[in-house]
């Protein structure tokens, strides 16, 4: 079985004239968690409309469980479920009238796990979806794209309108369905220690494209800021040309990069005459320093 | 157990060293079964994934074992390592707080004094 | 399969059935167009006689023009915005927006986009064509229609109604046999054509027409401008029908009502496959 249940090799989409996503190569893993993450404007919902088949690449192509989304069939839908960044549910309907016309749609529909997170999220079936806050809405779309049995989940800002309590919830469950079911989660999200929490690997995007796609462990194993001080004769030669942020004074350099290893760096260190030291950082710095204009400092 | 998932380190490396340190500390003792990677990862709320990667970790250190379907076990003989490779377990705690002492602007000198006054006071308890 | 376990629940869903009053705002518009297009034949035909209504009366008067704007204008106003995701994004309204999430809730669901459509285009022309409809059924009871066509029309009116009893009541009205049920089956299916055809533009349109800027809200109401446009041309004389539209279609489905019922009902069958189609093509943004 191919590995990676989404797959998309050069995919370039424009809307309203505009380039947003620009060859796109998007892999993610069967299994894991996937944190997808950019700026406003990055292209991300974009792209996650690309992979539900809400539109079309201009160019490129999508797999998605091995199906091209433009060619979904009602049963290649059942098991990608979405909730999707603007999510609007019918207000007229009742929380059950919903949820038994959306269970109609699907032959393996999950009652019980339904009942347990309304019961979770406090939701009363009889409400109407109009009477529920936004973060119960939320809430109910997640509970709708679950009782699909997804073997894809696809979440675009879930956690917007929920607060800190709900919030551990709903991650909480999105971890319990890995444990139960190895379900694949691609989760977009702008609240980065939500990320952090759950997510295995990480997709930056920015500028269309996609600037890192790895583990979040390797990421915050590798990608380090520095700090060069002491230099004997000054900072005026120090370069480094593959770093993501570099800021330099006379008597200092600052510098984000990869450190792959740290006899490396002493190296470096030796070369230019000056000590080090390494800051680590955590995703949501991680994640500044890469999208961040690069800053050339005099 | 804690661990903080918004740290620099990551949290396979948190745990990972938490457990080593509590194998090696005792409280968890030779023959004990480890909980499995999925109680862990629901009662810690991670990824069932960095259990189970870290749990490999340990394994390929030796010290725990996994017993085809009865689950993981912490492994006899931790205790005859050889000096090699104790050197090699304690490296990275060392390297951190070399770092740290650096980052203080501490002396070498007074960084082994710290370290000689811990030693003593452990063989004081 | 999908089609049979899908379309009943689909179409439960569209009419709001179980979910509580989803068409109380429009309420009152609804119950006044279906008083409108359906009691106001029947009064303008029996109205102002006393035993026969007459039907050249009715052409004359220029109710039936009015009637079809209002048939015409609401299907415009309606049904490209509510059955085309992509048009109702040229409005940047609040609603609108609820609208299009809510297509893009039922697109990414494993709902079968084809029986989708046909749920919503059987649930808008019920609703649409309800008083015509019912108006047919109704028809049998009431008292055949009379004509009192001058000499050019007579010969037409002899052919449409083989029957024809010239001189009933006076000598220049002629009854018309089951020229009732002709009479509002002819309404019904010109008022259906006129669905299926602008419903077929919605859809044809709906992935042409890109852009949210104000002119492009030309292209749905375009049908509903041509046609007031020839309208008024007619009325100034600036160009001129060689047929009374209203009267010579009338007659020439008195001529072959079951022949052109078959040819609708085909025409039907393909402009609505075609646009299930195109539908199932479409792009929610």
């Amino acid at each position: 079985m191919n590995p990676y249940i989404i797959e998309t090799n050069n995919v370039t989409r424009s809307m309203g004239g505009t380039v947003v996503v620009r060859d796109l190569n998007l892999r993610v893993k069967r299994g894991s968690i996937y944190g997808f993450l950019g700026r406003n404007g990055a292209g991300k919902t974009t792209t996650i409309k690309m992979l539900v088949g809400l539109i079309w690449p201009d160019a490129g192509t999508i797999r998605v469980n091995g199906v091209e989304p433009s060619q979904f069939t009602v049963e290649d839908r059942w098991k990608i479920g979405y909730v999707s960044e603007r999510q609007i549910l019918n207000p007229f309907m009742k929380v059950e009238a919903l949820l038994r016309f959306t269970s109609s749609f699907y032959p393996e529909w999950d009652a019980a796990v339904c009942e347990r997170l309304l019961q979770r999220f406090g939701i009363d079936r009889s409400k109407r979806v109009r009477a529920l806050s936004m973060g119960m809405a939320r809430q109910l779309a997640f509970i709708l794209a679950m009782g699909q049995k997804p073997d894809l989940l696809i979440l675009d800002e879930p956690a917007a309108n929920l607060d800190v309590v709900a919030r551990r919830e709903f991650l909480d469950e999105i971890l319990g369905m890995l444990r139960e079911r190895e379900t694949t989660v691609l989760l977009s999200s702008h609240i980065l220690s939500d990320i952090e929490r759950v997510a295995d690997e990480i997709g930056i995007m920015a500028q269309g494209q996609l600037r890192v796609s790895e583990s979040l462990d390797q990421l915050k194993e590798t990608v380090k800021k520095v700090r060069f001080y002491n230099f004997i004769k000054g900072s005026n030669g120090f370069a480094l040309p593959e770093a993501f942020q570099f800021s330099k004074t006379s008597s200092e350099v600052a510098a984000t990069f990869r450190v792959n290893d740290e006899n490396s760096l002493q190296k470096l260190a030796a070369t230019h005459g000056c000590q080090y030291e390494i800051i680590p950082l955590n995703l949501e710095d991680i994640f500044v320093e890469m999208v961040r204009e690069p800053k050339e400092a005099a | 157990m804690h661990l903080n998932p918004n740290s620099g380190m990551p949290i396979y490396r948190q745990l990972f060293q938490q457990l080593r340190q509590r194998i090696g500390s005792g409280q968890l003792a030779v023959g004990d079964q480890m909980p499995s990677v999925r109680e862990l990862s629901a009662e810690l709320k991670i990824n069932l994934l960095t259990v189970a990667k870290v749990y490999q970790l340990l394994e390929n250190e030796g010290l725990v074992e996994t017993r085809r379907g009865l689950g993981t076990f912490v492994k006899a003989g931790n205790e005859t390592k050889s000096a090699g490779e104790k050197r090699k377990l304690i490296a990275d705690a060392v390297t951190q707080v070399v770092a740290e002492a650096q980052h203080l602007g501490l002396t070498e000198e007074e960084v082994s004094k710290l370290i000689h006054q811990r030693f003593e006071e452990m063989k004081k308890d | 399969m999908k089609m049979a376990t899908q379309f009943w629940p689909m179409m439960k869903h569209e009419m709001g059935l179980g979910q509580g009053a989803r068409m109380v705002g429009p309420a009152s518009a609804i119950v006044s167009y279906c008083f409108f297009l359906g009691v106001f034949p029947w009064v303008s035909l029996y109205g102002n006689y006393t035993a026969h209504g007459n039907i050249t009366a009715m052409f004359e008067v220029g109710f039936l023009p009015i009637m079809a704007f209002l048939f015409l204008g609401g299907l415009t106003l309606w049904v490209p915005w509510e059955a085309v995701p992509a048009l109702s994004q040229l409005l940047q309204l609040p609603d609108q927006a609820q609208d299009t999430g809510r297509w893009e809730f039922l697109f990414t669901r494993a709902a079968d986009r084809r029986t989708l459509f046909r749920a919503r285009a059987v649930t808008f022309y019920l609703i649409a064509a309800a008083p015509l409809l019912c108006n047919v059924v109704i028809s049998p009871f009431f008292p055949d229609l009379v004509a009192s066509p001058d000499l050019a029309m007579e010969w037409k009116y002899r052919l449409a109604f083989p029957g024809f009893n010239p001189g009933i009541t006076s000598p220049h009205q002629v009854g018309l046999p089951h020229g009732a049920i002709l009479f509002t089956a002819w309404l019904a299916l010109l008022a259906t054509f006129v669905f299926i055809t602008l419903q077929s533009y919605a859809v044809w349109i709906a992935r042409r027409v890109k852009g949210n800027s104000w002119w492009t809200l030309i292209f749905p109401a375009a049908p509903l401008l041509a046609v007031t446009l020839v309208f008024i041309l007619v009325q100034k004389r600036m160009i001129h029908l060689p047929f009374n539209f209203f009267e010579d279609s009338f007659l020439f489905f008195a001529t072959h009502p079951f022949t052109l019922t078959l040819a609708l009902a085909g025409l039907i069958f393909v402009l609505q496959k075609w646009c299930e189609q195109q539908f199932s093509r479409l792009e929610i943004d």
